[in-house]
């Protein structure tokens, strides 16, 4: 018996009704033809678009932060249901991760990749939380004030070193708690 | 890919310009973009693109929403077309959550451009079958091939075999 038969054995069971498979069709490689495809070429022009962009993304950058820094800010004065606020302050991060990279501030997309999965760990913004966060956002300002980019400099090293210097302090930390309840 | 239209939709002003230049540089005949899930919607809509590509989080209307709209309304001009969703994200239970919409495709910014031609490569050589339930219309979520040779053979053994 096959995993799908299973399946099907189980919507009888329990009167759900069964659903409909849609065969899929190659329309789109019947548009193009048999031999098209995105040559190494195209990708090679594409990506010099990606790694000497254009445009300036710094904007948009500080944008997102201020947007942080002003939720984290309203977060400090009202210690009431900080989880509902957890995307206002989620989301402009992950901007800055996915978009940083893509206009060349590698460094910055790797400082937000950190905290990102940090806080998609523990899902909670204490007043610690909420200190890292302000720290996070002051490092990217100054990646952008002193044009520290790369990920592989001295200064980049040094700044992603200490931001997760103190995401292990806030590990031990909470570990510790958890320990004494 | 001269004859394919693509639709691209991201709030983010930048973003959305090199998105069109990378689709440009990739050869796509006619590349619309969308500031929101709303716009993107009408230009679906009026224009039938052949694949779209969206933001997850945007203002007003998102990318999921979108896809919702897009595969949930009757009056939809195109409900299998196929999405990629671009994210920041990378947790598990946010990309399912994507996956569970009708996301098609799901690619992780920052990319490359061989990542973005690739998921475009796949949705174009390998479509995926569609499932239409009381609750759910999308792409079929398992990619798994539960029928491969090995898994058939392992289940035909007896059990002392097996071991």
């Amino acid at each position: 018996m096959r995993d799908e038969d299973d399946q099907l054995y189980i919507y009888q069971l329990y009167g759900i009704s069964t659903p409909r498979k849609i065969k899929a069709e190659k329309t789109l490689r019947a548009k193009i033809g048999v031999s098209t495809k995105i040559t190494p070429e195209q990708i090679e022009e594409a990506q010099k678009v990606i790694t000497h962009p254009k445009k300036d993304f710094s904007g948009y950058a500080l944008q997102q932060l201020s947007q942080i820094e002003g939720s984290i800010q309203s977060m400090y004065e009202n210690t009431y249901d900080r989880e509902s606020d957890y995307e206002l302050v989620i989301v402009p991060l992950s901007n800055i991760k996915g978009q940083a990279g893509m206009f060349g501030n590698w460094l910055a997309s790797h400082l937000s990749e950190i905290i990102l999965k940090f806080l998609e760990k523990y899902k909670r913004l204490d007043n610690d939380a909420l200190d890292i966060i302000g720290h996070y956002c002051k490092a990217i300002r100054l990646t952008y004030k002193l044009q520290l980019f790369d990920t592989t400099s001295t200064g980049g090293q040094k700044i992603a070193h200490e931001l997760q210097y103190a995401l292990k302090r806030y590990n031990e930390r909470f570990k510790k708690k958890i320990e004494r309840s | 890919m001269k004859e394919l239209t693509v639709l691209v939709a991201d709030d983010s002003e930048p973003m959305l310009e090199v998105m069109v230049a990378i689709l440009d540089r990739f050869g796509f005949g006619r590349i619309l973009t969308a500031i929101d899930g709303e716009q993107a919607f009408s230009m679906f809509q009026r224009y039938k693109p052949d694949l779209i590509i969206t933001d997850w989080h945007m203002d007003n209307v998102d990318g999921l929403e979108l896809c919702r709209w897009i595969r949930r309304n009757k009056h939809s001009v195109n409900r299998s077309i196929p999405i990629i969703l671009m994210t920041g994200f990378s947790d598990y239970t946010r990309i399912t959550n994507a996956r569970d919409k009708g996301i098609t495709e799901i690619i992780i910014k920052p990319f490359t451009a061989e990542d973005l031609a690739k998921r475009i490569m796949h949705v174009i050589d390998v479509p995926r079958d569609f499932i239409e339930s009381l609750g759910f219309f999308g792409p079929d979520r398992r990619r798994r091939k539960i029928d491969s040779p090995v898994a058939d053979d392992r289940r035909l053994m007896e059990p002392e075999e097996k071991s």
